[in-house]
């Protein structure tokens, strides 16, 4: 067998084995991008921002309110609502005791910067919650969904690899990538799978390289065994160098908005947008303020103060800043992650996400529609070709309407309940199910066509239906957002229109198509 | 440099689709036969233009930074060439023109 | 759908589960071997270690046979294992 006809098996096997899974992946992950803005929809009691209110303003309330509360912290943190973070919240850090256990407890808060008092916030997970599927998984331990989601990272590496050796001219291939006069799922499959190409590349790798101390751990168990060793050289890479340790002798800490307008002068121009004190109340107390980058892999370097004096710091540099190795993995993890981004880069990010779920969905379809064009010629086998074409619809448009159900949840379950966000979590597997369920009941009633219509308007109605679920239950509206000019809650409710019409408008084409073979119960309908 | 950068993507990916005889078949009204000559200058131009984008966004980004947004340019330019192949292949020669005359104005603008 | 190559589920075996092995083999093998400090040359086997993995899948199914493919992949085990060997040997390590 030649080397590009075993490449080519290579390719359609490790993408089809894994599909499902990495089509979950990429759309879970594409999620996170906008982590953040999900989150701050999903607690709709956070109240409008006022821009009038200033910078300072705010660090001396967020004071206030920790003065309050966080008396014995060993590390507090004020995170001001610029840039990417729509939020205004204190963070503070209890000290290991035994109630709290051997890290200690990080409390937060987020705070209504025109009262000064916390926001009583529903308990949900936000888009974080969405944002760890696409690695974690839900339900099965840590360990096990590591190796599951990097062995799927794995075949796609895989697949990436053979796709480009089978598409060796593959700029010629895809200028005149039309291969019939008839569009075709390959052709889609193809336009996902290369246009992105270096998106899919990196961030697959990075995918993998950022779970590499769960996944191979053999490697560097060989040069420091496990136990005591192992966490050591994890604690060296992952663990934030601790320049000034606490000395236990209490000296007031300056108050930080007398520093601020310091800070912002040797910013460069840029905005401070977290204010952090290490040991407060302490004489080796450090007052960090950070620096919002305008964009760049290379992130601001935060400004340092003395916290007792005032003085500028210079801390002690991270050895690890020196690491080569260090620095690479973590511009991988900075890559991975579009941290550095802006909105722009950002929405490419999150298109590129969602073209490589549609290369996982249009390569399932593919190999689906291939092999009942066989079937069809031989007649044998139809039974695991059913099976995979009600899958697949369940899957393709299954975990969208569970994403939508997930929203919806967060505003229709009690904010009393108990357990509340494991309920939100929940609900998106229940309809997940309930979307899987539903080709193999309607199996016999309809053709496959129309089960695929019936699911596309339902996500149409689902996700259409999502800015009114907003007025409904919230004092946000998206004439008001847009009026106020809050992108963030404006830009949840119009995606999700976007969204909808996106079904809409597949439902729409799928109407029109003549099927091949139209009979109520044969596994025929959606036509190449 | 956003604006000249991306126009000068979309310019040199337009002269590498159409140094492809069958884009040209379609996208041309009247199939104009090259030789093997000008094919390939269209070609050079092409990637002329592309390394022209990646030395704009390099200078304006630095090297890093500027890597990523030529990856994500030539996603989003190839994108707009392949929806343009499949459902309206006349479109190209005006998007070639369009972006020509976009990169040398923001050029000269330094946009 | 092609043809597919010989002796799959052996293949895939070797892909999977001797890939496993091998790229961890060889990433060891690396960290003993590269001139630098102990931790900066793990942490880069490591990030090394997908792409031998990757090799190896597509090793194991472009080989002419599905012996070939084991061969290949236990060889290079081997030769990592005692390339380790012989710098844990002169590190006095073992």
């Amino acid at each position: 067998m030649s080397f590009r006809h075993s490449m080519t098996w290579l390719h359609t096997w490790s993408g089809l084995v894994l599909g499902w899974l990495l089509y979950f992946m990429f759309v879970t992950g594409s999620t996170g991008y906008f982590d953040e803005e999900i989150l701050r929809w999903m607690q709709p009691e956070i109240p409008l921002q006022e821009s009038s209110i200033s910078a300072s303003e705010f660090i001396e309330t967020a004071e206030r309110r920790l003065d309050q509360v966080a008396t014995n912290a060993t590390e507090t943190y004020i995170e001001l609502p610029l840039g990417r973070s729509p939020f205004f919240s204190i963070w503070w850090h209890e000290a290991a005791t035994p109630e709290t256990g051997p890290r200690g407890l990080w409390h937060n808060e987020k705070l209504n910067p025109n009262t000064g008092k916390p926001v009583i916030t529903r308990e949900t997970e936000g888009g974080e919650f969405l944002y760890r599927l696409h690695y974690a998984l839900h339900y099965i331990p840590g360990w096990l969904a590591y190796a599951l989601t990097s062995l799927a990272a794995m075949f796609m590496l895989v697949a990436i690899i053979s796709g480009v050796i089978i598409h060796r001219r593959i700029f010629k291939d895809f200028f005149s990538f039309r291969r019939n006069k008839q569009r075709s799922w390959l052709d889609l499959h193809n336009l996902f799978g290369v246009l992105p190409l270096p998106f899919h590349l990196m961030i697959t790798y990075s995918g993998l390289m950022l779970l590499m101390f769960s996944t191979m751990l053999p490697v560097p168990a060989s040069s420091y065994g496990v136990g005591e060793g192992l966490r050591a050289i994890y604690d060296e890479v992952f663990t934030e160098h601790e320049s000034r340790s606490a000395t236990g002798v209490s000296i007031n800490s300056k108050p930080t908005v007398s520093l601020y307008k310091d800070a912002l002068k040797r910013s460069d121009g840029g905005l401070i947008n977290y204010v952090a004190i290490k040991h407060p109340g302490d004489k080796n107390a450090v007052i960090e303020m950070g620096v919002l980058a305008d964009e760049g892999i290379d992130q601001h370097k935060p400004i340092h103060y003395d916290g007792v004096s005032g003085d500028l710091y210079e801390p002690e540099e991270d050895p690890s800043e020196h690491s080569p190795a260090k620095s690479f993995y973590d511009t991988m993890e900075i890559l991975h992650e579009g941290l550095f981004a802006r909105p722009l880069l950002r929405w490419l990010y999150f298109l590129s996400g969602l073209m490589g779920a549609g290369m996982m969905a249009t390569g399932s379809l593919l190999w689906a529609v291939n092999r009942r064009k066989k079937h069809t010629v031989s007649g044998a086998g139809l039974r695991g070709l059913a099976l995979v074409d009600r899958l697949n619809l369940g899957t393709i448009l299954g975990l969208p309407i569970a994403i939508a159900a997930y929203f919806w949840a967060n505003r229709l379950l009690p904010v009393d309940l108990a357990s509340r966000a494991h309920w939100e979590m929940n609900s998106l597997f229940i309809v997940w199910g309930l979307a899987l369920i539903h080709p193999f009941l309607r199996w016999k009633k309809t053709s496959l066509k129309n089960l695929w219509c019936e699911q596309l308007l339902f996500a149409t109605s689902v996700y259409a239906l999502i800015p009114v679920l907003n007025a409904a239950t919230s004092e946000h509206h998206l004439g008001k957002a847009l009026v106020h000019g809050d992108w963030v809650m404006a830009g949840f409710d119009l995606s999700m229109l976007v969204l909808a019409m996106c079904f809409a408008i597949a439902a729409h084409k799928l109407r029109r198509r003549i099927p091949i073979l139209g009979t109520a119960n044969s596994a025929a309908g959606v036509s190449a | 440099m956003m604006i000249s950068s991306f126009s000068l993507c979309l310019l040199g990916l337009c002269l590498l689709s159409l140094a492809t005889k069958r884009n040209r078949k379609n996208a041309l009204p009247n199939f104009i036969k090259l030789s093997l000559l000008q094919t390939r200058a269209l070609k050079y131009f092409g990637f002329a233009c592309l390394i022209a984008t990646a030395l704009v966004l390099a200078g304006a980004k630095g090297l890093s930074l500027g890597l990523v947004y030529l990856a994500a340019w030539v996603t989003l330019a190839a994108l707009t060439q392949a929806l343009l192949l499949s459902y309206q292949p006349r479109g190209v020669p005006l998007l070639l023109g369009a972006s020509l005359t976009a990169a040398v104005i923001s050029l000269a603008l330094k946009v | 759908m092609r043809r597919s190559p010989d002796a799959v589920l052996s293949r895939s075996i070797a892909a999977i589960v001797g890939g496993y092995a091998v790229s961890n083999l060889v990433a060891i093998a690396f960290a003993a071997a590269l001139p630098m400090a102990q931790a900066e040359a793990v942490m880069t086997s490591m990030m090394l270690s997908f792409l031998f993995y990757a090799l190896a899948a597509i090793w194991a199914f472009s080989a002419k046979t599905a012996m070939l493919s084991w061969a290949g992949i236990i060889v290079t085990g081997v030769i990592a294992l005692l390339i380790w060997g012989m710098y844990s040997l002169a590190e006095g390590l073992i």
